[in-house]
C-alpha cells in the first residue's frame, strides 16, 4: 500500500471520530455529547468511577465502554477428576471488580464455554442488584438440522437462556452470527420459524429491551437486516485496526460496517478489538513504533483506545479470563483517552507489518470445533501465530537463530497442544471450511505448519 | 524383557537414532540416520474395509502424505464405487516406522498397521 492511500485511510478514521484534525487531543475526551465521566480514584490507583460511558440513543441506556465478554471464563479441574468445570469463584472475583469499576455490559451465549457461560455468568451477576448491570446474549441456532432451527427448540433455546442467566428479561439480545451461512441459513434460522417475529414480540412485552445481531461472512444478510423496516438498537461487529480497512476471508472491512450502522443510526458493539489476541502480542519491531510514541502502554492498550475512539461505538467487548487483563483495560478506559492522528500513524505502520507477516488469521472463536478428527484446530494456530509474534518463525535453516528458534517451537508445540490433536493429524476432510468466520483454508494451514514441524523436526535444510 | 514398538503414541521418527546410541550391549547396532532410511523392521499393512477412503467416501491421504520413504502411494479405486485414491503399500520401500499407523484417523484401530519383521533387513 502506498503512504498516499495511508493518509486517506487515516483521515477517514479521523473523520468518523467526529473530529478534524483540527481538534486538539484534550478536547477530544470527556466533552462530547455522547460520553460522560466524573472524577475520583481510589487508594491503590485504580480507578472506580472514571470510566468512560456511551448512551444508547434508543433507550438511553448508559453502558461501559468496556464490556465484558463472557466467551473464555477460567477453568478448573474438576475435584471428581472428570474433566473440567469453570472456576465459579475465579468468576465472581471478576465479575465483582468489573462492576465495582464501573462495568455494566455483559455478552454471553448459550454456546459459550462448551455451553457453560450462561450459567455462570447467571450465577456470579445474581449475587447483583439486577439494575446494575446490562446482559447481552443470542440466538445461537446455528447447527442445519431442524432439531436446532427450529422454532420449538429455538424458541427452548431463548427460555434456557433467561432460566440460566436467572433473569425475567435480556437487555440485549442478539441474532448470533447472521452472515455465516449466507441468506439461506438466515432465512432458515429466523424467518421460515417465525423467530425473528416472535422476538420482536418479546421486545413489546418487554422480556427483551434491545434486539440486535451480530455480524460474520456474508454481508449480504447485513445489509438485509439493516434494510429491514425493524429499528436496531445495536448491532455487533468485528472492529480493531487491522479489521478497519483490511479485513480477511469473507469477513467485511469494519469502515463500511461502522459507516453503515452510523447511517442507520444503530450503535456498534465491538467484538475482536484484539483480534484474536493477536494486536495484544505484537513483535517487537511494531512494538518500538508504539513504545515511541506512548513508552507505558501495552499493545493491548493500543488496539482497546483505537476500538472505543469513534463516537457511535456503545461498548468495546472483551473476554476477559486474568485479572490482570480486566485491571488493565479498565485502565485503558477509565477514562478513555481517543487516538489522535499522530497516533493513527503510527498503527498504520503497524498494520503494514502485520499484514506482511504471515500471520494465520485465526481469532479462536472455537467455530471449527469439535473437529472430527480430534485436532485442536485453533490450539495450532495459536502455537504458531505466537512464533509470528515472537519473529522466530524461522525462514531458512541458515538463519542465525536456528537452534533456538527450532527448540522453541518444537517444545511449545508440544506443551500446548497434545500430540494426538497436532496438524500431522489433519486428513483434509474440510469439514471445518464451512465453520470458519474467518474463511481459514484449515486443511492447508494445517499442513503448512506440518512441513514446517516436519522441517525442524528431521532438521532438513530449506 | 525387550524393547517392544508400538505405534499408538508416536512412531519411529526418521531423524531419531537414539535407541541405537544409547544401548549399552551393543545389541542394537549404531546407526546413522542414513543408513536408517534404508532398514527394514517391519511392512505396512493395509486394512480396506476399515480404510476411509476405500469405504466410507472420505478423502484421506494421511498415511501417504506422512511417509518418510515414500512407500505409500495414492492410486485409483478400480473395484469400487467412488472416484476416491485408495493408498497402496510398496513393501519394499516401507521401512516400518509406524507414520502411516499412528497418523491413520481410524479408531479404535488403525486402517493401516505395521507388521513387524523378525530380522531386520536392508531395503
Amino acid at each position: 500500500m502506498n503512504t498516499k492511500n495511508k493518509d486517506i485511510n487515516r483521515r477517514r478514521f479521523l473523520k468518523v471520530l467526529g473530529t478534524g484534525a483540527a481538534v486538539s487531543g484534550a478536547a477530544l475526551y470527556g466533552c462530547d455529547s455522547n460520553s460522560l465521566r466524573s472524577a475520583g480514584k481510589n487508594g491503590s490507583g485504580q480507578p472506580t468511577s472514571e470510566m468512560t460511558y456511551r448512551y444508547n440513543p434508543h433507550t438511553g441506556d448508559k453502558v461501559s465502554l468496556l464490556g465484558y465478554g463472557c466467551m473464555r471464563w477460567p477453568l478448573r479441574q474438576r475435584t471428581d477428576g472428570n474433566g473440567e468445570e469453570i472456576d465459579q469463584d475465579a468468576v465472581n472475583d471478576l465479575v465483582d471488580y468489573a462492576i465495582a469499576h464501573g462495568v455494566n455490559y455483559f455478552d454471553t451465549s448459550p454456546v459459550y464455554v462448551r455451553g457453560w457461560s450462561e450459567k455462570a455468568t447467571g450465577i456470579a451477576l445474581k449475587r447483583h442488584p439486577r439494575e446494575k448491570f446490562f446482559i447481552a446474549t443470542k440466538m445461537s441456532n446455528f447447527a442445519d438440522t431442524p432439531d436446532v432451527r427450529g422454532r420449538e427448540p429455538s424458541i427452548a433455546l431463548y427460555h434456557n437462556s433467561l432460566k440460566d442467566l436467572q433473569v425475567d428479561y435480556i437487555d440485549y439480545y442478539l441474532l448470533h452470527g447472521i452472515g455465516m451461512g449466507g441468506m439461506e441459513a438466515f432465512q432458515s434460522r429466523f424467518i421460515d420459524n417465525g423467530i425473528l417475529e416472535l422476538l420482536l414480540s418479546e421486545r413489546k412485552a418487554g422480556r427483551i429491551r434491545n434486539p440486535g445481531f451480530s455480524y460474520h461472512g456474508d454481508i449480504a444478510v447485513f445489509d438485509h437486516l439493516l434494510s429491514l423496516d425493524i429499528q436496531w438498537d445495536f448491532a455487533q461487529i468485528q472492529l480493531n485496526y487491522i479489521d478497519w480497512e483490511n479485513a480477511t476471508g469473507r469477513e467485511t472491512n469494519a469502515v463500511y460496517l461502522y459507516g453503515e450502522l452510523v447511517k442507520h443510526n444503530v450503535p456498534a458493539v465491538i467484538m475482536e478489538p484484539l483480534l484474536g489476541g493477536r494486536l495484544a502480542r505484537l513483535n517487537q519491531h511494531a512494538l518500538t513504533i508504539l513504545r515511541a510514541e506512548r513508552p507505558e502502554d501495552s499493545a493491548a492498550t493500543w488496539a482497546f483506545r483505537y476500538a472505543g475512539s469513534p463516537e457511535h461505538i456503545l461498548t468495546v467487548l472483551s473476554g476477559m479470563v486474568y485479572m490482570e487483563h480486566l485491571q488493565e483495560n479498565v485502565r485503558t478506559y477509565s477514562p478513555l483517552v481517543p487516538v489522535n492522528e499522530k497516533e493513527l500513524e503510527a498503527l498504520g505502520e503497524v498494520t503494514e507489518l502485520m499484514l506482511r507477516s504471515d500471520y494465520i488469521p485465526c481469532t479462536e472463536c472455537q467455530y471449527c470445533m469439535p473437529c472430527e478428527y480430534g485436532l485442536d484446530i485453533p490450539a495450532v494456530f495459536a502455537r504458531y501465530n505466537r512464533c509470528v509474534s515472537a519473529g522466530s518463525v524461522l525462514k531458512s535453516s541458515q538463519d542465525e537463530n536456528y537452534r533456538k528458534a527450532r527448540r522453541e517451537f518444537l517444545v511449545g508445540y508440544d506443551r500446548s497442544v497434545p500430540k494426538l490433536r497436532q496438524a500431522d493429524h489433519c486428513i483434509g476432510c474440510d469439514l471445518c471450511l464451512s465453520k470458519c468466520p474467518q474463511r481459514i483454508e484449515i486443511p492447508k494451514e494445517m499442513q503448512r505448519i506440518n512441513r514446517y514441524v516436519e522441517l525442524l523436526k528431521q532438521e532438513l535444510t530449506f | 524383557m525387550q524393547p517392544e514398538m508400538s505405534y499408538e503414541r508416536g512412531y519411529c521418527r526418521p531423524e531419531c537414532t537414539r535407541c541405537s546410541e544409547v544401548c549399552p550391549t551393543g545389541a542394537i547396532k549404531r546407526i546413522t540416520k542414513a543408513e536408517k532410511s534404508a532398514i527394514q523392521i517391519g511392512r505396512a499393512m493395509w486394512i480396506k474395509e476399515s480404510c476411509l477412503a476405500y469405504s466410507e467416501d472420505v478423502t484421506c491421504d494421511n498415511c501417504s502424505r506422512h511417509c518418510p520413504v515414500d512407500a505409500i502411494l495414492m492410486i485409483p479405486n478400480k473395484e469400487g464405487y467412488s472416484d476416491i485414491p485408495i493408498p497402496a503399500v510398496d513393501t519394499e520401500r516401507c521401512i516400518g516406522c509406524g507414520a502411516c499407523e499412528n497418523l491413520c484417523p481410524v479408531r479404535p484401530y488403525s486402517a493401516i498397521y505395521v507388521e513387524g519383521n523378525q530380522r531386520h533387513r536392508m531395503v
